[in-house]
């Protein structure tokens, strides 16, 4: 079932050629700025900025460009190397959706940029953040366009140095380097299972250009495709999403990730990095079968909800958005794994701007609560206060109007709330989700599938309560710390709204969270222009096939159940002064720290995993220092006692040999230089006793 | 009438004398004294049997060419004899001993 001879070479055209332009620029971008950044104007980041600027109006173009040429996919292919007869190719492939994230990831990018030159002002190492940028936005975009599989897990690893790099970015930070090490160490687990993917498909298709393999398995019906082959391939490949968009049970590194800047987690949690995942997903869908597709949907659903439960607890202010993401990915996933093809890429650009917009939102009370430690340092106060303590905020929303609008616009667009982005997606989700059971259980009349939907159901309650709290903690009220430090009331009088180039990208994403901007009725996803370009692989449910309005219903009634319980439950703590927030949160203690410790997964996996792991090691370290060098020491001492043996016999028998010669030969000259002794008389009487001699000898032979 | 006998006696006497010189004087003109001795007797003995020869005269002009080259290599062999002296400032053959193996 080879699919090597269906890999044409294909010439650049306009489309691909400025494809490629736009994967190139920002690898400029790393290498100018990372050498010579320190010499440029501003050491370089209106530089980075405006090269991810131009990257975003050229993924307008070639968004444009695509749809007019009506193709589905416009791809160039050239040649890389050849090992003898395999050919291997390297390709850059434009389709709808390529265009569509390429757009995404450089928008959000650019104004990531934007936002994180007065973000990052005066930090330590500023002028080595934005290289790191672009090289992140370069790996992204590599894994949009590449169309061969080994390529795109080259960017992988890319996006993960880079991710790594970013993460660690304050690296005097214990916790900063411990973080960027977790993330890169476990996303190597789930990348391990994408390459075990990647060559399950060589070994079968001979080739790693998903093109020509999906010319090949488009022809394959669902027996055809239910092959333990493809189950490996397939299971394979999304370990690798497992990894990297932060699916259980590989989710705990997303939240120690929050260690990195403010900005790098938007881009990380919006556009770069989780979002590869599930555009991953989109690229080989139409390699998964039936079994692989459930095993998706049971991943995502509990991802789903792993992901929205410690939300509840997190005091940190970062950390209930990144438990936010992974629950938002949990979404994406599900819907991958129930057939909703559409509606979860539909998701991944909504969730890409409101998150976005939520992240640097919350940045901007971050920095906010920065300044407020500096003036107060300033004033003589050294408060070494967590400046991400949602516990000491509060009443923001007097001081910052603008962020505090961005922040309810996209929180909304996160609720799912109507005429906000995210109801568009989140309904189509849920919606296919429901669609998705019931003919399942109509099927095989289990009624266990409905778990799924029920579970997305649950989260959009805990998702609006979670919100809402963290939206009451920060904005509403008064501010906390001036409880503990009276002179902190005054400083925070004095705070005002971010300057504009931090408000700028605010305004545009909340523009972008709006439903407006996807559909022109806010109330239909088949109204949405973006469902209209996308078109799945495999036959799935698509949104126009969907009914059932009581789900969208169901769906605003959680969040406002939600959003209710976390109004009605913060103010009643609001009223006992935040003493009893604990208490009032969750009945149970036990179940307060099971939550807000992630479950104790990382406590299980030290247990389960890394303390095993380190018993073997120090097993084979003592089978190593005692054995293995037991056995090298006796080598090579029993070499150096040979040694002595042969230097013995080398010294007195080779060596005694060699001299005895030199011995004879010396008394053999002494015996015959004594003859001659210069001596001319003796000289005669040898001669004389010579000639006698033979005298004699002639007298003897005539006789 | 002299016999052959008495004229190889007396060559075979002066050939003894010579080599006696030659092996037991230290001098080195003593020596070349002796090698002339030894030469004279090997005339003799051409002379003699070219006596008993009357057609021809090889011993005869042998003998003569000895002579001549005995001169010459007296000549040659004092000149050699008074370089060594000036070198070694002897003309003792036991001292001079520099070629010994």
């Amino acid at each position: 079932m080879l699919a090597s001879h269906l890999v044409k070479m294909l010439p650049f055209d306009t489309v691909t050629a400025l494809a490629l332009g736009i994967l190139t620029l920002p690898l400029l971008s790393f290498f100018i700025l990372f050498f010579y950044g320190k010499k440029i104007f501003h050491k370089g980041d209106w530089f980075g900025t405006a090269i991810i600027g131009i990257c975003f109006l050229l993924s307008i173009a070639v968004f444009v460009l695509h749809q007019q040429s009506g193709l589905e996919s416009i791809i160039a292919r050239v040649p890389w190397f050849s090992l003898g007869k395999a050919k291997f190719t390297v390709s850059v492939s434009v389709t709808s959706i390529a265009a569509i994230m390429l757009i995404v990831v450089t928008f959000i990018s650019f104004l990531v940029h934007m936002y994180s030159i007065e973000y990052m002002k005066g930090k330590l190492n500023y002028e080595r953040y934005f290289p790191y940028l672009g090289l992140f936005t370069f790996a992204m975009i590599g894994i949009v366009l590449s169309d061969n599989i080994l390529i795109t897990f080259m960017f992988w690893e890319l996006v993960g140095l880079s991710s790594y790099l970013l993460i660690g970015f304050w690296f005097e930070k214990d916790s900063a380097v411990k973080a960027s090490k977790k993330a890169f160490l476990v996303n190597r687990i789930g990348d391990v299972g994408f390459l075990i993917g990647i060559l399950f498909l060589y070994s079968r298709f001979g080739t790693f250009e998903l093109n020509a393999i999906y010319e090949v398995v488009k022809t394959f019906d669902a027996e055809d495709k239910s092959y333990l082959f493809f189950t490996i391939a397939g299971l394979g490949i999304f370990m690798g999403c497992v990894g990297k968009s932060a699916q259980f049970p590989l989710q705990i590194w997303l939240p120690d990730a929050m260690e990195g800047p403010t900005p790098v987690s938007a881009l990380i949690h919006a556009a770069t990095m989780v979002a590869a995942g599930v555009y991953l997903l989109a690229k080989t869908y139409f390699l998964f079968n039936e079994d692989t597709l459930l095993i998706i949907a049971v991943i995502g659903a509990v991802t789903t909800l792993a992901g929205a439960l410690p939300a509840m607890v997190q005091h940190d202010i970062k950390k209930v958005l990144a438990f936010s993401t992974i629950s938002q990915l949990g979404y994406m996933v599900m819907a991958m794994g129930v057939k909703a093809y559409e509606a979860a890429l539909f998701h991944l650009v909504t969730h890409a701007f409101f998150k976005a917009c939520l992240f640097l939102s919350v940045g901007a009370v971050i920095h906010a609560m920065h300044h407020i430690k500096h003036d107060l340092f300033l004033k003589g106060n050294y408060l070494n206060f967590d400046s991400q303590d949602m516990r000491i905020m509060g009443g923001f929303k007097k001081i910052m109007p603008v962020t505090f609008a961005a922040y309810f616009i996209s929180s909304m667009a996160l609720v799912g709330v109507p005429l906000f982005s995210g109801f568009l997606s989140k309904d189509a989700i849920l919606l296919a989700t429901w669609d998705w059971a019931s003919a399942n259980v109509s099927k095989n009349g289990s009624i266990t599938y409905y778990l799924i939907p029920a579970t997305a159901f649950v989260t959009v309650f805990i998702t609006a309560f979670y919100i809402f709290r963290q939206m009451y903690l920060v904005f509403f009220t008064d501010f906390r710390l001036a409880d503990f430090y009276k002179e902190a009331n005054e400083v925070f009088g004095r705070m005002h709204e971010v300057p504009w180039l931090m408000r700028f990208p605010l305004i545009v994403l909340s523009v972008c969270s709006l439903g407006f901007a996807f559909s022109i009725n806010p109330f239909s996803v088949n109204a949405s222009w973006f469902v209209h370009l996308v078109k799945s692989p495999i036959p799935g449910i698509s949104p126009e096939g969907l009914h059932g309005a009581w789900v969208p219903v169901l769906s605003i009634v959680m969040a406002a159940i939600g959003l209710f319980m976390g109004y009605r439950v913060y103010k009643e703590v609001a009223e006992n002064n935040f003493k009893a927030m604990r208490r009032t949160l969750l009945a149970s203690e036990n179940v307060y720290l099971f939550f807000k410790n992630n479950f104790f997964l990382d406590k299980l996996y030290k247990t389960i995993i890394i303390k095993p792991g380190i018993a073997v090691a120090a097993v084979t370290s003592r089978t190593d220092s005692k054995l293995v060098d037991g056995f090298i020491h006796f080598i090579s001492v029993s070499t150096v006692v040979f040694a002595h043996i042969v230097a013995w016999v080398d010294k007195y028998v080779v060596d005694g040999l060699v001299n005895l010669v030199a011995i004879v030969a010396q008394a053999t000259g002494k015996v015959t230089a004594s003859i001659q002794k210069g001596k001319i008389q003796s000289y005669f009487i040898f001669t004389l006793i010579a000639v006698i001699l033979l005298v004699l000898f002639l007298y003897g032979l005539l006789n | 009438m002299i016999e052959l006998k008495e004229y190889l006696l007396i060559s075979a006497i002066l050939f003894i004398i010579g080599l006696m010189i030659i092996i037991t004087k230290r001098n080195s003109i003593f020596i070349l004294i002796g090698i002339e001795l030894i030469l004279n007797a090997a005339n003799l003995n051409f002379v003699a049997f070219s006596k008993y020869d009357p057609v021809q005269l090889q011993g005869q002009v042998f003998s003569l060419f000895i002579i001549i080259i005995a001169a010459a290599e007296a000549a040659v062999g004092l000149a050699i004899i008074l370089k060594v002296y000036s070198y070694f400032r002897t003309a003792n053959v036991d001292e001079i001993d520099d070629l010994k193996g």
